[in-house]
């Protein structure tokens, strides 16, 4: 008698039910249903305890050289229900012959609400406000300057990435009377419309900092971007300039963040994602009035947290089927 | 000899000095340079030491019948430092032939990006979401749901009243995926474009609270909508539905919101105007979780103050000189 091995697949997070169900036939689940995040650590043992064939992933594990050499030559597949893959070492990947699977093409609306989000609250120093109605400051001042933010009316934006995300983050910051979009990034974009080919400008990263009133980080995490904004690029960057960050943390330096906001060489900066991620409480930039953080929500929608799953789910179903992944990374182009 | 009398301005809160200089050329003035907030009870003081022939003040002054007798036959002139007038006894104004100024248009833009900031604020949970950061709440959860907010996409915006804030917000709100835009009030827009015909709707109060999942109040405070949102009004809006306030405090009656956002008979408010300005802050409002309250920031840009004050002191130097005003509130007509 042929005894059929299932498939051995590792999550590393709660998920809901009909995903569970929708797995189970085909795979042998190594699955805790529990709400608490499980640590690199933990993820490490248990691989080296039931080696799977292949993962779906959650958050903040790191597919790292140690986890790919401990999992071995049974993991054949990675799918990240996240868009971005930074936390995967693709080359690494490619060298051992795994695939990886993501899912693009849904969070882009969510996301673009929270950076336009956090540019508004940011710039309309939301944080300082709301702790001024709990305090007993509102009401103190008549000066008709109290509790000014910076307008967005005539102000040039720049994007750096205008990838699916921050060409969305664009067309909802149209409305607001700005007076141009400037934007950075491997190449120009072709616009149909004689009004985008007015609004939009391919820049180099450079004039980009040196001419933006509001600075939009969109752009993928990789070798490239890494630190990119370092002491140097802060320099550049107006003085009442407002820096937004919904991409990755790694893509700042952020002691030089920091030295940039308390000197006043940048106005102030709101940041979704950070590293490490979460941040320390007792992080420095957690004491500055003119930096806002919030706890990496730009994907914080469940109907579009569902979806994601859902491509994850059909790219694991897939792949062992034979059949083509939903969305594949080109590890060829990665 | 002919002596000239110039005309004396009463000015109660704290301007830039560029305009003071402007208005001291043509008024004595009665100005004090200081932050403090001047109590209806200095005000009447004030008035009743040295009559002033016009008064300039911003929407935290109370213009009652009080003051405006205080000023008896001298006060011609009244230059409000907003576009709200409800603070204004029009009536009495009227009798005694009393002008007054006042400064729309150049606040629009910005008020109705504070609108915006507000609603993404309050329903993107910023402020959960902010204090998770400094109490190392962020990380110990791995809830699909944890710290989700409610989409703007595939939404039916409710705007009760479409003036020139109401229209402003609706234009930002259209490139967020929003299904339809309803809007209450007075009289029925017309619309150009066959787009903004299928995108808005004209209906009733009660069809708009019945329908929207974001109901924004954008609408004058008078007679016809003091309370307008009571107890009725909560009955009728959905239960995940959000509720944003940029218009006046005393268009919400407060205990009801207060049950109504305790009881989830909505889901959450985002409120910029109070009643009373400041909010005391031991306020149940303040203890909700759900209810994200902002202290009137509506036109704190320096751009969109700078232009008010500088409408504000021509409106004073074109009456004084026998020219019609930059903005002279119609009185005949309310």
């Amino acid at each position: 008698m042929t005894s059929i091995i299932r498939p051995r697949l590792l999550i590393n997070n709660q998920i809901p039910s009909q995903f569970i169900r929708a797995l189970e036939p085909v795979f042998d689940l190594d699955y805790q249903d529990i709400a608490t995040p499980v640590s690199q650590e933990q993820i490490l043992s248990r691989i080296r305890a039931q080696p799977p064939d292949a993962m779906l992933l959650f958050g903040k594990i790191l597919i790292d050289k140690e986890l790919l050499s401990i999992a071995g030559d049974k993991l054949k597949m990675v799918a990240t229900t996240s868009v971005g893959y930074d936390h995967i070492d693709v080359k690494e990947c490619q060298n051992r012959g795994i695939s990886i699977g993501y899912a693009p093409g849904v969070i882009a609306d969510v996301v673009a609400d929270l950076a336009v989000t956090l540019l508004l609250v940011t710039s309309k120093r939301i944080n300082e406000a709301m702790r001024a109605v709990r305090n007993g400051e509102w009401g103190t001042s008549s000066d008709i300057g109290w509790m000014c933010g910076k307008p967005l009316a005539n102000s040039t934006i720049g994007i750096v990435g205008l990838g699916h995300i921050g060409l969305a983050i664009a067309r909802r910051l149209q409305p607001f009377s700005i007076q141009r979009i400037l934007y950075c990034g491997k190449h120009e974009k072709q616009f149909d419309s004689e009004n985008d080919k007015k609004l939009f400008q391919f820049v180099q990263f450079e004039e980009l900092l040196r001419l933006s009133d509001f600075v939009i980080i969109a752009c993928a995490l990789n070798d490239e971007t890494r630190n990119m904004f370092n002491r140097k690029a802060f320099e550049q960057m107006k003085n009442d300039a407002i820096l937004v960050n919904i991409a990755r943390g790694g893509i700042i330096d952020q002691d030089a963040l920091y030295d940039a906001l308390k000197n006043g060489q940048i106005q102030a900066a709101g940041l979704d994602v950070t590293v490490p991620e979460p941040l320390p409480t007792d992080h420095p930039l957690l004491t500055l009035d003119n930096c806002i953080i919030v706890p990496h929500i730009g994907g914080g929608d469940l109907s579009v947290r569902y979806q994601m799953i859902q491509i994850s789910v059909d790219n694991l179903l897939n792949f062992f089927s034979g059949k083509p992944m939903v969305h594949q990374v080109n590890l060829d182009n990665a | 000899m002919t002596s000239i009398i110039r005309p004396r301005l009463f000015i109660t809160f704290q301007m830039s000095s560029q305009f003071i200089r402007s208005l001291k050329r043509v008024f004595d003035l009665d100005y004090q340079d200081i932050p403090a907030c001047l109590s209806h009870e200095q005000i009447l003081s004030r008035i009743r030491a040295n009559p002033p022939n016009a008064i300039l003040f911003p929407a935290t002054a109370k213009i009652d019948k009080e003051v405006i007798s205080a000023g008896g036959d001298k006060l011609k002139m009244l230059a409000a430092f907003s576009v709200g007038y409800n603070h204004i006894d029009i009536k009495e104004c009227k009798k005694r032939s009393i002008s007054i100024g006042y400064t729309p248009g150049v606040l629009t833009d910005t008020t109705a990006d504070s609108a915006i900031t507000l609603l993404l604020a309050t329903s993107r949970r910023i402020a959960e979401a902010m204090r998770t950061v400094r109490n190392g709440e962020w990380g110990t959860s791995s809830d699909m749901m944890w710290m989700c907010g409610k989409p703007l996409i595939n939404s039916t915006i409710g705007i009760v009243g479409l003036g020139r804030i109401g229209l402003a917000i609706a234009r930002r709100l259209q490139p967020f995926s929003i299904q339809r835009i309803l809007y209450s009030g007075t009289c029925e827009k017309y619309f150009d474009s066959d787009n903004d015909k299928k995108l808005f709707k004209f209906v009733q109060f009660e069809e708009l609270l019945h329908e929207s999942d974001f109901v924004i109040i954008a609408c004058a405070l008078n007679e016809k909508t003091t309370n307008m949102f009571n107890k009725k009004a909560f009955e009728q809006m959905k239960n995940d539905a959000i509720l944003i306030n940029i218009a006046r405090g005393g268009i919400v009656d407060q205990d009801a919101l207060y049950d109504a956002l305790k009881n989830g008979q909505i889901r959450a408010a985002g409120l910029d105007v109070t009643v009373p300005e400041p909010l005391p802050t031991d306020h149940p409002l303040l203890t909700l979780e759900n209810c994200t309250i902002f202290p009137h920031i509506g036109s704190a840009d320096e751009y969109a103050r700078h232009q008010m004050a500088q409408i504000c002191v021509d409106n004073l130097l074109n009456f004084f000189s026998g020219k019609p005003m930059v903005h002279q509130l119609q009185i005949d007509k309310l």
